[in-house]
């Protein structure tokens, strides 16, 4: 018998109403640890009766066990259930067991639909004069829940029945039993408080605490069974329902009858119909139609006019015929059908089909619309010019319109005129809703203004939400329209203007540059969220060396990488002056940011320099890594939106679509607004998109993010045709203050206070010193021989957490490679914490062959295993095979490029279909960086001049060696944990 | 409508008005078994083709056997009987509703027969000794019948020789034109055997769960479901009323349960701080305490969150 290894969850109820039920969880060996880090709560705990594998020898039996559980009230659980990512959507390593999962989209869909009013009242008796009150789901026949019983897996039902120990729950038992608990759980305890006699007593007792209610007679229990007997039949049984399908009439004469034909429809397959007349001729129980088997087609049929009739009464007629198959409507009932009886007839789970032209995709009715166009304060300067300012506006105006057409007066006066629910027009039938036109015709021709972002925002989503009618479809006009057109073509075919870049751009990296240029001069913020290792960097200094303004730059970015970005801004374009604002000797005035220069500074100094950078009036402002600012409330974020500038552009690797609160942060600052206040976003987007994959939001969202978002993957066509198989780069990471002082004592201890001396004495000490600035640069704890604390104390360290943190986010696998077992192990430790990850292996000498052989194999087969795969240099720089990574990290350096190279070979090789990224992590100002600029500088001769390791360093003389391994003192760095906000 | 008295449906109380017209014995002895009947003396009731029986718990320790027969319609009959009741689907509606059709009586006379009994068709048997027939046992199997009748309308026809499955096979066949057709047994059960579990599947999905859709949301109109079944029993407009504002507050709720935040301000507030009072965290959020009421009483009825005290001394626990 064994534990499983991952949480799992079953339902288990009890108790005198369904929502006395508790989710019960089960598995690992702290059930309650387990829940809590996947946001579940930790409950009670439990003895949960269920069964487990017999073990290894019986191969297939499972066993009875009563295992240690926690146990969560139905309602907390299905919140916390409902919170979780939709299946699908979690990487592999992180994903939670199948039963966890299965009761998750089961309290999806119990929510989904009590929300929508499935659910009935029921009473049932406890003995004489007393009965309980509870609440039940009423599925509609559409399958869905028939489908989950039958995916749930065998754990999510292993729950003993209670009278024998031979069986456990069947799955669609158990789960109609969670759906009742999350009804009656979401009724009850919101009543008005106490009530007695029929029926106020009932009405209490269904929505307070108290369950019980005291009955005279005990036949009102079967009189309200047979009341609620209507919608009692479970989901799964009633496979096939009524269908009614509406025609347009022969004739185009107004008073023509419209053909209202009935069918038997297949409930989980709309497209499966069968015509009245056919389920009629079939005496069977059962009838065989496009290779499937429909049950109780008569039953469903009968039953489904039944109801139909009581929703929408002209359907009655046909109760009086023997076998009707269809009905004839005059226009009014006609119009009445398209109106509301179809609508609450699908709201029953009836069938319903329209005329394709009268449908709302075709859109053949009478509607109002808005015309979005011009501002009105400069009708000359375009809507673009200067951006979106809050103070610029835009005007709107009502109008009516059929499909696509707009209506002059006249035709709208006339259509009205004919006060007719149903009309010709053009050929086709247009519906006309008696009851809006005197709104709309009160509305129509009427205008009113609007800020331009929210114009640019609506005229992107095509509709907007408004008080007169909800969400109105909106048309964009004059120079709108035409912006609007140019942000969907994403200045394609543009040219960008390269101007002081030494660098050859790659096209897409040419494409990206143009697009950042266009958006800078529309004055538009831009969200460039390109895969990482596609050049954002580069793209970005294009942008900035470009610019004409008069104006300086401001590039706000972790304080790991302030570093990187000097170096890169110092190599690519080197004309462009750059001051980093960082460190005690940062500048205090705006006025030492000169025109053109670009300002590097640091996330935790945009706070606490905020007046300062707030009162510079900049050019460009970008943030790099900008899901830094994701908690749009933090104070980061705040002071990001705090600053002034002509074009705002945001950089970020992970991919922001599926982290929607993040989006908006981001979007917020780049062009705020845009995307509406955070509560609407969140309860339209976010929550839809994130949690239940919603198409139609996710689609809506697409549309007015799109053209403001650049994403590229490394695995688009475009993309992967220009990339090279193997990209490296180095990253230069900045010093923690406690490195930069241990670093500087070390140096001087060694060179000023001993001496170096002479012969073999100088060549140890010479590599002594070279190890231990090694291991101050790699994290203090190593050098100091510490176990901890490790956040907070290595840029070097917190840049590698980023980056893998990329990867993962991206689905990708990386290999990390350190010459030193102690720190190997610290980042194993720190890393499987950080990435939330189980476990993070490491392959060193002391793994034996066995265990490197798992690892290998896990690394490169296993879906579920860690995605990052930790190798010491020596153990694992040769012969083994890990072409699933396609991102290789040297967290130290070898300084033998041979050896680097050999070691990156593990997955760039044979069998590697994808770009590798091999990023060679230096810290700058200490000997790390110099050595790496010497070794590119010579990279030619580097074999010879270096091939044998370290040992030529040994040779420098004294002021050589003093100048390679002294800290230049600019370097010297805040701590990196200034950048959370944490 | 009344709850007071057995035979609450039309046609429970036309079952006793049949009795009741079958002579004055029956009159004057059927409500004697009514006090049996409302005691729970009645057990084991069976209704078969053709005859009911029962065990009635009178005097004596050994309960008395009440057997009860009445004839079943012929195969002709039968088919007169399905023909009528096919003439309109509105027969069969009712009935798959769980109800006698209203007309019913009316649609068989017109074939010449009802599914009631009439005078002679009725022969009743007590293993009592009393010598009175009906005997207060009869009488209260009688109640009893009529309160079975009413949960299940299929019963009566099934008394004269045809149950649901026969009935409804016999509709179709009139509509169809062909012979009837017997249901297919109905297999389901409710466990799942031990031995048909398999320890290599026992904790893997059996089919894909990212495939099965659930998109709550606000519903215009959560009210639909409930207006389909109508008035329930014994209500008035109020009842009715105060019924459907409980559907809406329930389908906000499970709106608000699907949409709820991760971290919501108040409960992290609230756990930040152990224990709180609703003013203390409308202070410390900013909020109208009003607003932070509302919103414990949510958390509250979660279970997030517990409550002790009351009135100006509440104070709630995270």
């Amino acid at each position: 018998m064994q534990i499983p290894d991952r949480l799992q969850a079953t339902f288990w109820p009890g108790g005198r109403v369904p929502s006395d039920g508790h989710l019960a969880l089960w598995g690992e060996d702290d059930p309650a640890a387990a829940a809590v880090a996947l946001g579940l709560p930790a409950g009670e705990p439990a003895t949960f009766p269920t069964v487990l594998p017999a073990g290894p020898r019986a191969r297939r039996r499972v066993v009875t066990a009563d295992v240690p559980a926690r146990v969560v009230p139905i309602r907390s659980a299905a919140r916390a259930l409902a919170a979780l990512p939709a299946p699908g959507s979690w990487p592999a390593w992180r994903q939670p067991s199948d039963s966890v999962l299965g009761w998750s989209v089961a309290a999806k869909l119990a929510l989904e639909l009590v929300a929508d009013g499935h659910l009935a009242p029921a009473l049932r008796s406890a003995g004489p004069g007393r009965a309980v009150a509870s609440w039940r789901l009423v599925a509609p026949p559409d399958g869905r829940l028939a489908a989950l019983a039958a995916a749930l897996p065998p754990a999510a039902h292993a729950l003993r029945r209670d009278e024998d120990d031979d069986t456990v729950w069947e799955s669609g038992e158990l789960l109609a039993a969670f759906c009742d608990a999350v009804a009656d759980g979401c009724a009850r305890r919101i009543g008005p408080g106490p009530g007695a006699g029929w029926p106020q007593g009932w009405l209490a007792a269904l929505t307070g605490a108290d369950p019980a209610v005291p009955i005279h007679d005990e036949s009102i229990i079967d009189e309200c069974a047979r009341w609620a007997a209507p919608v009692g039949g479970r989901d799964g049984q009633a496979v096939a329902r009524l269908c009614l399908q509406l025609h347009t009439p022969d004739g185009a004469e107004p008073d023509a009858a419209w053909p209202l034909d009935y069918h038997l429809q297949a409930a989980d397959d709309p497209s499966l119909l069968v015509s009245a007349e056919q389920v009629w001729e079939t005496g069977a129980s059962s009838l065989q139609a496009l290779g499937r088997r429909v049950g109780d087609p008569h039953e469903s049929l009968v039953r489904g006019l039944a109801e139909a009739a009581r929703l929408f009464p002209p359907i009655d007629a046909s109760l009086s015929q023997r076998c009707p198959v269809g009905l004839g409507l005059d226009p009014h009932d006609a119009a009445e059908f398209l109106t509301v009886g179809a609508q609450s007839l699908a709201a029953a789970g009836l069938g319903v089909l329209l005329p394709a032209e009268l449908t709302a995709a075709g859109a053949r009715r009478l509607r109002a619309r808005l015309r979005v166009g011009n501002p009105v304060t400069d009708p000359g300067a375009g809507i673009t010019a200067g951006g979106l300012g809050a103070d610029q506006l835009a005007v709107f105006s009502w109008e009516a319109a059929i499909g696509a057409d707009a209506l002059t007066e006249a035709e709208f006066a006339e259509i009205v005129a004919l006060k007719q629910p149903l009309v010709r027009w053009k050929g086709q039938w247009v519906r006309v809703d008696p009851d809006e036109m005197p709104k709309l015709a009160g509305l129509v021709g009427r205008t009113g203004k609007l800020s331009a972002v929210e114009a640019l925002s609506v005229a992107l989503a095509g509709e907007r939400d408004t008080a007169e009618l909800g969400d109105v479809e909106v048309v964009a006009d004059g120079a709108l329209a035409d912006l609007v057109e140019q942000l969907r073509t994403a200045g394609a075919g543009r040219e960008p203007r390269l101007v002081g870049i030494e660098a050859t751009l790659r096209d897409y990296q040419l494409r990206g540059v143009g697009w950042l240029q266009m958006m800078a001069e529309l004055g538009l913020g831009a969200l460039l969220a390109d895969d990482m290792g596609l050049g954002k960097t580069l793209q970005t200094i294009a942008l900035l060396a470009g610019r004409e303004g008069d104006r300086p730059h401001l590039v706000v970015c972790p304080t790991s990488v302030v570093g990187n970005w000097e170096r890169e801004l110092t190599r690519f374009a080197p004309y462009l002056p750059v001051v980093r604002h960082h460190g005690a000797e940062r500048a205090a005035e705006a006025a030492d940011f000169k025109a053109g220069a670009v300002v590097v500074t640091s996330y935790g100094l945009l706070r606490r320099d905020a007046e300062l950078l707030a009162g510079v009036d900049w050019d460009v402002v970008v943030l790099d890594e900008a899901q830094q600012i994701k908690n749009p409330s933090a104070q980061t974020a705040r002071k990001a939106r705090g600053l002034t500038a002509q074009a705002r552009v945001a950089l970020t690797g992970t991919p922001v679509e599926n982290r929607l609160s993040e989006l908006w942060s981001i979007m917020e600052f780049t062009n705020p607004g845009l995307l509406g206040p955070f509560a609407r976003f969140r309860e339209h987007y976010a929550v839809p998109v994130e949690r239940w994959r919603d198409p139609d939001a996710a689609a809506r969202l697409r549309q007015i993010v799109a053209p403001f978002l650049l994403r590229r993957l490394k695995t688009d066509p475009g993309v992967a045709a220009d990339l090279p198989p193997k990209v490296e780069s180095i990253v230069a990471c900045t010093l923690s203050r406690e490195q930069a002082t241990l670093y500087q004592a070390t140096v001087t201890e060694l060179l000023d206070d001993e001496g170096l001396g002479e012969g073999i004495e100088r060549r140890g000490r010479v590599l002594k010193l070279l190890t231990a600035l090694k291991q101050i640069c790699n994290h203090p704890a190593q050098f100091l021989g510490e176990a901890g604390p490790l956040r907070a104390r290595s840029g070097k360290l917190a840049r590698v957490t980023e980056i893998l943190a990329e990867v993962l986010d991206g689905g990708e696998r990386a290999l990390v490679f350190t010459q030193y077992r102690a720190m190997g192990e610290l980042l194993a430790r720190h890393l499987g914490a950080a990435l939330r990850l189980p476990a993070v292996p490491f392959l060193h000498g002391g793994v034996d062959l066995a265990a490197r052989d798992a690892m290998v194999a896990a690394f490169q087969t296993d879906d579920a295993a860690p995605p990052v795969l930790l190798v010491s240099l020596k153990a694992g720089g040769t012969g083994l095979n890990l072409t699933r990574a396609t991102h290789v990290l040297h967290y130290d350096r070898w300084w033998n490029p041979a050896v680097e190279d050999q070691a990156t070979d593990r997955a760039y090789r044979i069998g590697q279909t994808r770009t590798v990224n091999v990023h060679k992590l230096v810290t700058a100002g200490t000997l790390e960086e110099r050595i790496a600029d010497l070794l590119e500088q010579k990279r030619a001769l580097a074999d010879s001049v270096v091939g044998s390791g370290e040992t030529w360093i040994t040779e420098l003389g004294d002021a050589e060696l003093r100048a390679l391994v002294e800290l230049s003192g600019a370097d010297l760095a805040e701590a990196s944990a200034d950048d959370g906000d944490a | 409508m009344a709850v007071t008295r057995y035979g609450l449906t039309w046609w429970g109380r036309r079952w006793i008005a049949a009795l009741e017209a079958l002579g004055a014995a029956y009159e004057n002895r059927l409500p004697r078994g009514r006090t049996y009947a409302r005691r729970g003396a009645v057990h084991e009731l069976v209704v078969t083709p053709g005859s009911v029986t029962a065990r009635v718990h009178g005097s004596r320790p050994r309960p008395y056997r009440v057997g009860l027969r009445m004839p079943v319609f012929s195969d002709e009959e039968w088919s007169q009987v399905t023909g009528a009741l096919a003439g309109q689907l509105r027969h069969a509606a009712a009935l798959l509703d769980g109800a006698m059709p209203e007309d019913v009586d009316d649609t068989l006379a017109a074939v010449g027969l009802s599914l009631f009994p009439h005078a002679g068709e009725l022969a009743t048997t007590c293993s009592c000794p009393d010598v009175a027939n009906p005997c207060k046992h009869v009488a209260a199997v009688h109640y009893v019948l009529a309160q079975t009748f009413d949960a299940d309308p299929f019963l009566l026809p099934t008394l004269r020789g045809r149950d649901r499955a026969a009935l409804l096979a016999g509709l179709r066949a009139v509509r169809s034109g062909s012979a009837p057709v017997d249901a297919a047994p109905d297999e389901h059960t409710g466990s799942v055997a031990l031995t048909a579990l398999s320890a290599p599947t026992l904790f893997s999905a059996r089919g894909d769960l990212a495939a099965i859709g659930a998109q709550p949301h606000r519903s215009p109109d959560p009210t639909a479901v409930l207006r389909r079944l109508g008035t329930p029993p014994g209500f008035d407009a109020a009842g009715e009323q105060a019924l459907a504002d409980a559907v809406r507050r329930a389908a906000e709720r499970a709106w608000q349960l699907a949409a709820a935040e991760d971290g919501d301000p108040l409960l992290v507030a609230l756990r930040e701080r152990g224990s709180a009072s609703t003013q203390q965290l409308g202070e410390a959020l900013g909020r109208p305490a009003e607003e932070v009421r509302a919103g414990l009483r949510a958390l509250v009825a979660d279970g997030l969150v517990s409550r002790t005290g009351h009135a100006r001394s509440t104070r709630y626990h995270a």
